[in-house]
């Protein structure tokens, strides 16, 4: 399957990446060859498999309705590149 | 043209639960931004969510109070893109297998009550908040709300006018009230409505629909869908098309705006969450969350209405908090009369209430000492001045009715010869307005009787009184 | 005791030692210290390694408690190394990734808190392939592994330093991760001894997270008795993971039986077609025959879905990263971009220049795979085929106790060979990516070298939770083979 500098440029706004030009073109290459290996997959004869994600019925995995304090709201907060303090800091953003 | 305003909404809701919905953090209103965050809601590489069992029987309590049927087995999906108040990137959403479909929530607007389709209620995570640092240059993010648990209730394109929303949205508060699962106040964000709206014409096709976000009362969701409606009614009259899109309501100025194009033809990439396996519902606990659902409000109002006789408009106020109307039945049940009893509670009682700035689902009365206060008030010992008094006793200060009322002497004057005094001087005292009164004017007896009541401190029955100063007038004559 | 008699000494006989008061602690740890420092620059195995005060001080408050006479574990007061992707409180995490070079994560995960509590002394965070994403250890920022075997050579990957640094003795234990093979063939690479347990009986909280359904935390060590120890101390439920199942921690004993009689083994022959080296082939059918010597039922068959497994694997693990990997920003934690000025930028040019070419690669291809338009002939049809390879298993385990198989088609190869070349490296996974789709176990053993005095080794695969059974057969071949005795460089 071809794989096109339009679709790299989707791809990109989908993954939130700037890629050069020559990124671009790469990533459009191996792409291709990659998909194209995959395409195999289309051979798989998968009439049998629901399409439900497989899962035994195992108990559920709930946790209590309690609270818990971690005690590390403020070395989260420190690990921003950019804060205040307080909050965590973007450049404004246009609704 | 004439065109039918067709409209689905889609309600959130946050959960009153103690926690988050997939960590330990506090659920909390109003606290220091980014104090209840952990490692899980505020997406730390290597965090892993759970779920929190609260959620799922406050999603399956709803589905049931909402006739729909419980899934055996849901899943949770990611919903992926790219906000600053979203920390994983992702959302953790239902959008395959959904925890409940196919309900219905009867409204009523006209003579006909109509059933608006409920097409699934999903379980989600809610994202955290932003808001414009001082110098309007950047952005701050407070992720205390990202992880807050909410149920999302979307209906079918059932509605047709703006007021049948809102109906729908009020009925739909006085479950989540009942059920005690959220405190459902539109203007703190706790309830939030989207509206679903296109055109059509008469037997025609469904035209193209647009989504109203923020809307954060119910007058702007009526507002919202008038002005809607008349701006793709506009559209279409001038030949064009309706763009699908998404629109961002502005209250104050009552319009609203496509927003941008991050609403817009947004590609989700929505997948299994592979990180929680799916939730398995069984019949046992349907059955036991199901015995324990409150009777709801247009049960009891059935019921009240029906059985225990009093006004469909009492039995609308009375059951607007399931608390209330618990306590008007055990004071209807306890002094064997309802009309009384209605119209205590939505008399004084939510008055008082309202003066006090009070959650009715919070108050706590003594239904007994109500209905010793009816029954003392029904049968003469006192009359309706000093029941108000004690009523308000009993609200303010949980007093015993009789000690107040004995402590105080309050119980009613039934002595004639008292009453016959009393009245005998406040006729000598005012001669002219007891001549006025002689000659026709109806107004001067008001003031006879204020002054005989006063005269008798007050706890006489007025009936009485009034019944004594005609006699004597009379006799004057 | 000499620094290198100690360094040379396994986990468990190491941990002997101190519970004797043969050895301290704090000169365990000396030793391990020295090692690291030494090896970092020859093999590139560390990224980081503890402050000298901060690791001698966990070792005397460890010594304090063995002093007072508690039973800390049965691997107490030995050091360890944790894969570059395990967080761990006041050590950086940075996934070999510019993205989280100065990243220190506020947690730490539950396997380092049970290793911890355990009264094993952390050394330092060992090198790998960026965010796990490769199968040479190459693509980290931090550069290439280098295979102590022969230093010319990839040590393998993802987890390439743990196993390097276990095979140069520059640690006596280490925990990996394995997605896709990424414990077992930087062990069969390296020499050395490896477990990928079952899918669930590990929690993966506080593991960064490259593909969710696939993820395991994994000892390596030189004998697969250290791997069982580690192992017991680290698996069973925590209740942060809600995809670890398995309850109670898996067991630890040290028996070994007297043969394998009763134990059915198969091996899959369609693996030894092309694409294998012909010693990789001679070396790991040469343990079959031991494991027949040895009593056990080897039997021949013929493995299902093959061509279907690596395009399966790869689809849904760059799916599931692709996702993951959204998290990282500029925003949070981690690396922001100087030239960012807007929202936008800020995301995309930390991201564009945070991640390297691999993980961009596989970001893109799991947007493309999950897009609408392509969900269905790509996701979704992977993840049936996955079902469909689960099922094939199942079957599979009604005749046979363990499936052995080689870990991987060649064995080290030169550094920067095949790095230019995704498909082929993607190929190199052909025998350990179904066991991860299928959440199995497996164990990775040394069992020969090659023309090129470069390690092979092989895989035994079990059933779900059935880790047991397959320790114990790797006991019994470590007893009567010394292949994991043997010490790269010609150091005894």
């Amino acid at each position: 399957m071809k794989i096109d500098e339009q679709t790299v440029l989707y791809l990109q706004e989908l993954s939130y990446l700037t890629l050069s030009a020559q990124e671009r073109a790469e990533i459009a290459n191996s792409l291709e060859n990659i998909l194209q290996y995959m395409a195999v997959l289309s051979k798989a004869d998968t009439k049998s498999v629901s399409a439900e994600v497989s899962g035994d019925p195992v108990k559920n995995a709930l946790r209590p309705d309690r609270t818990e304090d971690f005690g590390l709201s403020a070395d989260i907060l420190k690990n921003a590149p950019v804060s205040d303090g307080e909050f965590f800091i973007v450049p404004k953003v246009i609704e | 043209m004439k065109y039918e305003t067709v409209i689905g909404i889609e309600v959130h809701a946050e959960l009153n639960t103690q926690s988050k919905i997939f960590c330990g953090c506090p659920n909390a209103f109003g606290a220091v931004p980014n104090t209840h965050i952990c490692p899980i809601c505020s997406g730390q590489p290597g965090a892993l969510p759970k779920l929190n069992e609260a959620v799922v029987e406050c999603a399956v309590r709803l589905g049931l109070a909402l006739s729909c049927k419980i899934a055996k087995k849901c899943n949770f999906d990611r919903k992926n893109y790219f906000y600053p108040d979203l920390p994983k990137a992702y959302q953790i959403s239902q959008l395959y297998f959904p925890i409940c479909t196919d309900g219905f929530l009867e409204i009523q607007t006209t003579n006909t009550p109509k059933r608006i389709g409920i097409r699934e209620i999903h379980i989600e995570e809610d994202a955290g908040k932003l808001k414009l640092a001082s110098l309007g240059r950047a952005t701050q993010a407070d992720l205390n709300r990202a992880g807050v648990p909410l149920l999302e209730i979307v209906t079918q394109p059932d509605f047709e006018s703006g007021e049948e929303v809102i109906a729908f949205i009020e009925r739909l508060r006085e479950i989540m009230l009942y059920l005690d699962i959220c405190d459902c106040k539109m203007q703190e964000g706790s309830l939030r409505a989207d509206i679903n709206l296109s055109l059509k014409q008469k037997d025609g096709e469904l035209g193209t629909r647009t989504e109203t976000k923020n809307l954060n009362s119910l007058k702007a969701v009526l507002r919202a869908v008038q002005y809607e409606t008349a701006r793709q009614a506009e559209i279409l009259a001038k030949g064009g098309m309706v763009t699908q899109q998404t629109r961002r309501w502005d209250d104050e100025k009552a319009v609203s705006h496509p927003m941008r194009s991050k609403e817009n033809a947004q590609d989700y990439r929505y997948f299994p969450e592979p990180d929680l396996p799916p939730l398995y519902i069984s019949d046992g606990q349907i059955k036991k969350l199901s015995k324990s659902l409150p009777e709801f409000a247009h049960h009891k109002r059935r019921r009240f209405t029906q059985e225990l006789g009093i006004s469909p408009s009492a039995a609308e106020i009375i059951c607007k908090s399931k608390n209330i109307a618990e306590l008007f039945e055990a004071v209807a049940e306890g002094s064997g009369n309802s009309v009384e009893a209605a119209n205590l509670i939505t008399g004084d009682i939510l008055r008082l209430i309202g003066e006090k700035g009070l959650d009715p689902e919070k108050i706590c009365l003594d239904a007994a000492k109500l209905t010793s206060l009816i029954d003392m008030v029904t049968s003469g010992k006192i009359n309706r001045g000093v029941y108000k008094e004690a009523v308000e006793a009993v609200f303010l200060h949980d007093a015993d009715p009789t000690a107040y009322i004995t402590q105080k002497g309050l119980f009613a004057v039934c002595d004639d010869a008292l009453i016959r005094a009393a009245v005998t001087e406040a006729i000598s005292k005012n001669p002219q307005a007891a001549a006025d009164y002689t000659a026709g004017k109806e107004k001067a007896f008001a003031c006879l009787m204020g002054q005989a009541m006063k005269h008798l401190s007050g706890k006489a029955d007025p009936a009485a009184v009034r019944k004594m100063l005609v006699e004597v007038l009379k006799e004057n004559v | 005791m000499q620094k290198n008699e100690v360094t040379s000494l396994s986990a468990l006989s190491l941990a002997g030692l101190i519970k004797a008061k043969k050895i301290g602690v704090r000169e365990a740890a000396e030793a391990f210290l020295s090692a690291a420092k030494n090896g970092r620059p020859r093999h590139n195995t560390f990224i980081s390694v503890c402050e000298d005060g901060e690791v001698f001080q966990q070792a005397d408050a460890v010594q304090k408690k063995l002093n007072a006479g508690e039973e800390l574990s049965p691997l107490a007061g030995v050091p360890i190394a944790l894969k570059d992707n395990i967080c761990t409180v006041g050590l950086p995490a940075t996934c070999a990734s510019k993205m989280l070079k100065n990243f220190t994560p506020v947690y730490d995960a539950t396997a380092v808190q049970r290793l911890k509590a355990a009264g094993l002394v952390v050394i330092g965070k060992l090198n790998m392939d960026e965010f796990a994403m490769g199968g040479s250890s190459e693509t980290g920022v931090f550069g290439a592994v280098k295979n102590p075997w022969n230093t010319a050579c990839v040590a393998g990957g993802s987890s390439g330093g743990s196993a390097a640094a276990v095979a140069a003795a520059e640690i006596p234990v280490a925990l990996g991760s394995d997605t896709g093979g990424s414990i077992r063939q930087p062990c069969s690479f390296c020499g050395v001894s490896g477990i990928k347990p079952t899918y669930g009986a590990v929690s993966r909280y506080g593991l960064i997270a490259y593909a969710s359904s696939l993820d395991q935390i994994g000892p390596i060590a030189r004998d697969i008795d250290d791997c069982a120890a580690l192992l017991h101390l680290i698996s069973g439920a925590d209740g942060r993971d809600a995809t670890c199942t398995l309850e109670k921690p898996l067991a630890f004993n040290r028996e070994i039986p007297q043969n394998l009689s009763g134990l059915k083994i198969g091996i899959p022959k369609n693996y030894f077609s092309d694409g294998i080296e012909s010693d990789v082939q001679s070396a790991v059918l040469n343990a079959a025959k031991q494991f027949k010597a040895a009593k056990a039922n080897v039997d021949e068959f013929i493995m299902p879905l093959t061509e279907y497994t690596v395009p399966a694997y790869y689809v849904i693990a760059a799916a599931e990263a692709s996702s993951n990997l959204s998290r990282y920003d500029g925003i949070k934690y981690g690396f922001k971009s100087e030239n960012a000025k807007t929202l936008r930028e800020v995301y995309q040019m930390s991201r564009s220049e945070g991640f390297g070419e691999e993980v961009k690669r596989r970001i893109m291809l799991g947007s493309f795979v999950l897009s609408s338009g392509y969900y269905d002939a790509f996701y979704k049809k992977a993840m049936q085929t996955r079902a469909l390879i689960k099922a094939e298993f199942a079957k599979l385990f009604d005749s046979y106790d363990i499936i052995l198989a080689p870990v991987a088609p060649t064995t080290a190869y030169k550094i920067g060979q095949n790095i230019h070349d995704p498909i082929k490296m993607y190929m190199g996974d052909i025998y350990t990516v179904s066991v991860n789709l299928a959440g199995l176990p497996a164990v990775s053993l040394p069992c020969g070298f090659d023309k090129r005095a470069m390690p092979i080794g092989l895989q035994l695969i079990g059933k779900a939770f059935s880790e047991q059974k397959l320790i114990t057969a790797a006991k019994y071949f470590q007893k009567i083979t010394d292949w994991h005795t043997k010490k790269p460089g010609g150091e005894k």
